[in-house]
């Protein structure tokens, strides 16, 4: 296992500290003002957002949980929309026809609703209020209700006179008002709300989402799912100030350095990616090394994040070698740099099991040749798990362990009992032919056997116990403890 | 006379570093505990229906669902933390379970609705596993 290098993180901080000052002197652009935090944030220490430099909108003296009158008022006020029970009644009935995939009726009533923004600025205090938060269908009804005003009053179109940002606002400085289950469901909701495929929490409200999170710091990890989308729909490189920054002055949260590393990532020349080893190994949590792992797996490069997933990897990276394996050429890429990495004989076993976790759903032959020919146990071992994942297993996997448990002594071609009972736990849960049937009598065999450590006998009997009926275990015992 | 000078300083501070030395090396490194944890793996979608209102097409309404969702058993790493006297050795594997999650209509309970939600399933076996570090004394 590779120790932690805190100075290395502490330098790369250092470095891009510099790169903060710089923005948080440079001029505001024209016709824009620097403003200060507002009330809500009235004696907490400095917003993380103002190292951004990002200028906040002029006009914050307005009512955040109303709707904004437009400079250009339409020729005929909306009707009224629904008020009090009548509301309820409407919002349960949303729900009802969410619940029961009624399309047509759906759209008309939400067409009904938005038809007065007001009713979504409503909605929204009342649940600030604590209203409705044990009434399942009526939540859904508001979540449906809320996402769909998002996205129309943020998209052109017939509301365009509607201030749609007034909107995400309000309901960025409702949430810390409001308790759960409406909490997360409105948090996951407002970061996948998009018009076509720009989120409406986009990359202009950078600032605002910070601030939620310094100002409520015991619900911040929650307040991060915020940055989730904030860069889909960007061309590569675009918004790319505004995500090294929220890197910089976020290096201790997992997901805002995901994110924003995913989207520097996402330049083709990959400029990005010695950053993220730098990060990486300068970590001081699993959960900061994970994050960066996914945003190499799920946005660099196919090529280069096999390589640099390999080379990174301290054995923690199955989820992020499977997110690799599930993209477009990724699976591809993880088997090159396999063989890359195997011509080079037994260096580095770690990389190459870790590139075999992803190789999930990946053809069968180069699995099972790979259990039967690379130089390392380890890896014969996790080719073997990974190729009995599979309800169309052939037989020749449950064979080729069968084979390898039985030259276990041998360094060269043998798997470790331990790890071969694990690729026979998988043959039980996903075969459905003949080799289920071969598999418990090979774990029955081994729990049998007293030449094996009395560790891995318990653990094929364990994983037997769901399978078979408790008289296969007569007369057995290990270490003088009769199995039962 | 400098030679000796030089070789009984070497020895001299051989001794001062070595004073707290034991036969063998001894690594003064403890096994750090990580905690469990659960990660989502693959791709991502949303759990839901399609609507189109005023004209506009919204995606989907409704949860989002990952492929996977791996859970990394709590265990021990050997990351450098000081422990005089200690060592971080080898303790075994342990299984890295996942679950599968796919959409699917779920009962909202008290109303006998049933809603889009994102369903995970435990799946049988293991996707890989991972090496487990406990700490030892280094006279053992």
């Amino acid at each position: 296992m590779k120790p932690t290098r805190p100075w290395h993180g502490l330098a790369l901080v250092a470095a891009l500290g510099l790169i903060v000052l710089w923005l948080a002197l440079a001029p505001p652009r024209a016709g824009e003002a620097r403003v200060a935090p507002d009330s809500a944030d009235a004696g907490r220490s400095a917003s993380p957002s103002a190292a951004l430099g990002a200028p906040l909108a002029a006009n914050e003296e307005r009512d955040p949980l109303r709707a904004r009158d437009a400079a250009d008022p339409p020729a005929e006020p909306p009707a009224a929309g629904p008020r009090g029970d009548e509301l309820v009644r409407a919002l349960a009935e949303l729900g009802r026809l969410y619940a029961a995939r009624d399309v047509p009726a759906l759209q008309a009533r939400l067409e009904q609703l938005l038809a007065d923004p007001e009713t979504a600025f409503e909605v929204l205090a009342l649940l600030s209020a604590g209203a409705w938060r044990d009434d399942g269908a009526v939540l859904h009804g508001v979540f449906v209700l809320l996402e769909s005003a998002l996205v129309c009053y943020n998209a052109p179109g017939p509301f365009e006179a509607v201030d749609g940002r007034a909107l995400v606002v309000a309901v960025l400085r409702a949430l810390p008002l409001i308790d759960e289950p409406a909490f997360s469901g409105l948090i996951e909701r407002l970061a996948a709300a998009a018009v076509g495929d720009r989120p409406v929490l986009d990359l202009s409200y950078l600032r605002e989402i910070l601030d939620l999170r310094a100002a409520w710091p015991e619900r911040a990890a929650s307040f991060s799912a915020l940055f989730e989308n904030l860069a889909r729909g960007l061309a590569a490189g675009e918004g790319y100030e505004e995500f090294y920054s929220l890197l910089v002055t976020e290096l201790s949260d997992p997901v805002a350095v995901r994110v924003a590393l995913a989207a520097l990532l996402r330049l083709e020349d990959g400029r990005f990616l010695p950053l993220a080893e730098e990060l990486f190994r300068g970590a001081e949590s699993a959960e900061l090394r994970a994050a960066i792992a996914q945003a190499v797996a799920s946005t660099a490069p196919v090529d280069r994040a096999a390589e640099v997933l390999a080379r990174l990897t301290d054995g923690l990276q199955h989820a992020q070698l499977l997110t690799l394996g599930t993209r477009a050429g990724g699976l591809e890429a993880l088997e090159r740099e396999y063989d890359e990495l195997a011509a080079g004989g037994d260096q580095d076993p770690l990389a190459r099991r870790m590139l075999v976790t992803g190789m999930l759903g990946g053809d069968e032959g180069r699995l099972l040749a790979i259990a039967t020919s690379d130089p390392n146990a380890s890896v014969r071992a996790q080719a073997l798990l990974t190729a009995s994942l599979s309800k169309d297993a052939s037989p020749a996997v449950f064979e080729t362990l069968r084979a390898a448990y039985e030259l276990r002594d041998d360094p060269a071609l043998g798997v470790q009992p331990e790890l071969a009972v694990m690729a026979a736990q998988n043959v039980l849960g996903y075969d459905t032919g003949g080799a289920r049937e071969q598999a418990k009598g090979f774990l029955l065999w081994i729990a049998a056997d007293e030449t094996i450590a009395a560790a891995v006998r318990w653990k094929a009997v364990n994983t037997l116990r769901d399978w078979v009926a408790p008289e296969a275990f007569a007369g057995l015992a290990i270490d003088g403890e009769p199995v039962q | 006379m400098l030679t000796g000078i030089g070789l009984t300083a070497a020895a001299l501070a051989s001794l001062a570093l070595g004073a707290g030395a034991r036969d063998g090396e001894c690594a003064d490194e403890r096994a750090t505990n990580v905690d469990a944890r659960v990660v989502d793996a693959g791709h991502k979608t949303r759990c839901g229906i399609g609507v189109s209102i005023f004209g506009l097409r919204l995606a989907v309404l409704g949860p989002v669902c990952p492929d996977y969702k791996l859970h990394y058993p709590a265990h021990g790493e050997c990351l450098g933390e000081p422990a005089e006297g200690m060592e971080c050795v080898p303790a075994g594997t342990l299984e890295v379970r996942f679950e599968k999650c796919t959409c699917a209509q779920v009962t909202l309970l008290g109303t006998g609705l049933l809603v889009p939600d994102c369903v995970c399933a435990w799946q049988p076996g293991n996707m890989g596993f991972i090496e487990n570090f406990k700490t030892k004394e280094c006279d053992e």
